[in-house]
């Protein structure tokens, strides 16, 4: 590394200010005087800038009120995969488009890169992992989007960072719902993570819907979540039950979400259902945020601000999707046999 | 002709190449040895600074980094060969760690502030040659294993990793919050005209690829974040090798006039050895 010369940081001639540009090589400092070498440097005064954290609720409001931005919760028990979700929806954007998709602004980039830092080889550690969110308020994290759909307006999703436990908690009661979970009241889409990790223990699986339904139902119960929401029902962790292979994991699937059609398909402004392996470990099939490019495509291509208000609710549009889903599950196990 | 002022303000990380480029460009209006839209009119002021920079670049010797203890506003007065309009080019020669401390400290100074208001455009500096790629761990395991770098390390190592460091965030990362902090200012007005320039090209050379397609590439996210964004910054991309080739092999370089070393590649370049136009380009 080079160091300046000797003499370098000399006095200037005269100060340089818009009104008098033509003061060569003058300090940029320009209201001060410029300190001798043996003398204490000068405290520049400072604007603050935005500290990039996660949002609090007042930011969050102040954004969903300045622009339309979409709030997005992401819900599911501890370890279902949310953090990891989004900071793989982070690491997608650093590594090029998702799909037609492009990143276009984030309010919170460095708390995006802080929640990634254990998965990166700067934190010199030899096996990714990622931070659990701490029990607390709800906190929000922000991106911006562009892309085909979203042309002239990009897409503001505000992710809910609200951990696990939280949901935990509310699950035994309606006023602990309303209490705990006062952000679902201006939910567009909520984001129901089931960890499919936990579904191939063939004793426990039927306990992990049980309880996916019974959080969706208690939101909706609760009335704290309303009806025209759309709900994205993620398996995540998918790769769990590729490399299992065969047709029982994926049978479980379809007959999982043939019961949610039809408990909650005409309750919702839309359901659907998407495999995410965010971060595949098992197997060697899946690509790295397996499923996140057909999530985003349907967020910019599905808002429950736009949608028609002639169609029923759950009905035509939830239907579709499920379809979509069972046809390419179906379409998977044919191909695997 | 007209008397009038171009302010600019120079974006970069430490040794991105912008007082590199401040040197070679000092040099080049002074000298008739290649076709520049821009010429120096006139010596007006205190040069010392750009004479020394100046001086070391056209001798091969490596320009040094400004540093945070000798940042300084520079002006030189030019005219525009195509319009004989004559005008004060001012831009502050701000040390990369200044862009950091931003980043670090969310602060802006005063000065800086004051300075971005008056200005019309920006110069954004990327070198390829000191970059940080977000790497994941996982992508990496493959190549960590080969070296047998991963299986000498303990449980214990593992727990106790580096903690996060804002200074340390991908290059892409920082520089898109830069861009945004400037868009997020009261008096900004879009457009803002983004002059993106890629130093040290004559590195990538052997790439065969265009400045836009190798920004894409190696900083996907600043590249869709322009992309996204081209409403706020109107922008255009650059390769400039505004040291000419590596000062190694310099015995190779002395029999060519020095402006001629200079290297800009882009979409609109219509001189491929003149520094002067990113300049022009964001006057225009």
């Amino acid at each position: 590394m080079s160091t300046a010369p000797p003499g370098w940081s000399g006095s200037p001639a005269s100060p340089a200010s818009p009104a008098n540009p033509a003061s060569p090589a003058t300090p940029l400092a320009t209201t001060e005087p410029v300190a001798p070498a043996n003398t204490p440097a000068i405290v520049e005064d400072v604007i603050d800038l935005p500290n990039g954290k996660e949002l609090d609720d007042p930011a969050a409001s102040r954004l969903q009120t300045a622009k339309p931005a979409r709030l997005m919760v992401v819900a599911g028990p501890v370890g279902a995969g949310k953090t990891t979700l989004l900071n793989t929806l982070h690491d997608l954007f650093q590594e090029g488009k998702i799909g037609a998709y492009s990143f276009a602004w984030s309010k919170t980039l460095p708390a995006f890169e802080r929640r990634c830092h254990f998965s990166r080889t700067a934190s010199e550690r030899t096996a990714q992992d990622t931070e659990r969110t701490p029990f607390g308020d709800v906190r929000y994290l922000h991106v911006q989007v562009s892309g085909p759909e979203l042309h002239p307006d990009p897409l503001d999703l505000l992710f809910t960072d609200v951990s696990g436990e939280t949901f935990e908690r509310a699950r035994d009661s309606i006023s602990e719902c309303q209490q705990l979970m006062t952000f679902l009241r201006t939910a567009d889409h909520f984001l129901l993570l089931i960890d499919c990790e936990k579904l191939i223990d063939l004793r426990k699986r039927n306990k992990i819907i049980h309880d996916a339904m019974a959080l969706l139902r208690l939101c909706l119960d609760s009335g704290m979540l309303g009806n025209s929401c759309y709900v994205n029902v993620l398996w995540t962790k998918y790769d769990w039950i590729a490399a299992a292979g065969g047709t029982e994991h994926t049978s479980f699937l379809e007959k999982a979400t043939k019961e949610f059609e039809i408990q909650f398909g005409s309750r919702v402004g839309r359901l659907s259902f998407t495999t995410v392996a965010a971060r595949p470990e098992k197997g060697e099939n899946l690509e790295f945020g397996h499923g996140i490019p057909e999530l985003l495509k349907e967020w910019a291509i599905n808002s429950p601000r736009h949608r028609d208000m002639n169609l029923t609710p759950g009905d035509e549009a939830g239907t579709r999707e499920s379809e979509t889903f069972l046809d390419r599950h179906f379409k998977a196990v044919q191909d695997a046999q | 002709m007209t008397e009038s002022s171009n302010q600019f303000v120079m974006i970069g990380l430490p040794a991105a190449g912008k007082t590199s480029f401040l040197a070679a460009l000092w040099y080049l209006v002074q000298h008739a040895q290649v076709e520049r839209r821009l010429e120096l009119k006139h010596f007006e002021g205190d040069m010392k600074y750009l004479n020394q920079i100046a001086d070391l670049w056209v001798t091969f010797e490596v320009v040094p980094r400004t540093t945070t203890s000798t940042e300084r506003t520079v002006s030189m007065v030019l005219k525009d060969t195509a319009t004989n309009r004559t005008f004060t080019l001012t831009v502050p020669d701000l040390s990369g760690e200044s862009f950091v401390s931003q980043l670090v400290a969310r602060q802006l100074t005063v000065s800086y502030d004051k300075f971005l208001r008056a200005s019309s455009g920006a110069i954004l500096f990327v070198s390829p040659l000191d970059y940080r790629k977000p790497a994941r761990i996982n992508k990496a395991k493959p190549l960590i294993e080969e070296m047998g770098a991963a299986t000498d390390k303990t449980d214990a190592q593992d727990n106790s990793s580096v903690t996060w460091d804002p200074a340390q965030t991908p290059t892409q990362v920082q520089l898109v919050e830069l861009l945004q902090f400037i868009a997020d200012r009261d008096y900004f007005k879009p457009p803002f005209p983004v002059a993106l320039i890629i130093s040290a090209w004559d590195q990538l050379e052997g790439e065969n690829k265009t400045p836009a397609k190798w920004l894409s590439e190696e900083l996907p996210l600043l590249s869709q974040f322009l992309e996204s964004n081209h409403k706020l910054f109107d922008h255009t991309i650059y390769g400039v090798s505004a040291q000419g080739g590596d000062y190694k092999k310099a015995d190779e370089l002395t029999h060519i006039p020095p402006s001629e070393r200079i290297v800009v590649v882009g979409a609109e370049v219509k001189n491929d050895h003149d520094l002067t136009e990113p300049l022009t380009w964001l006057m225009r």
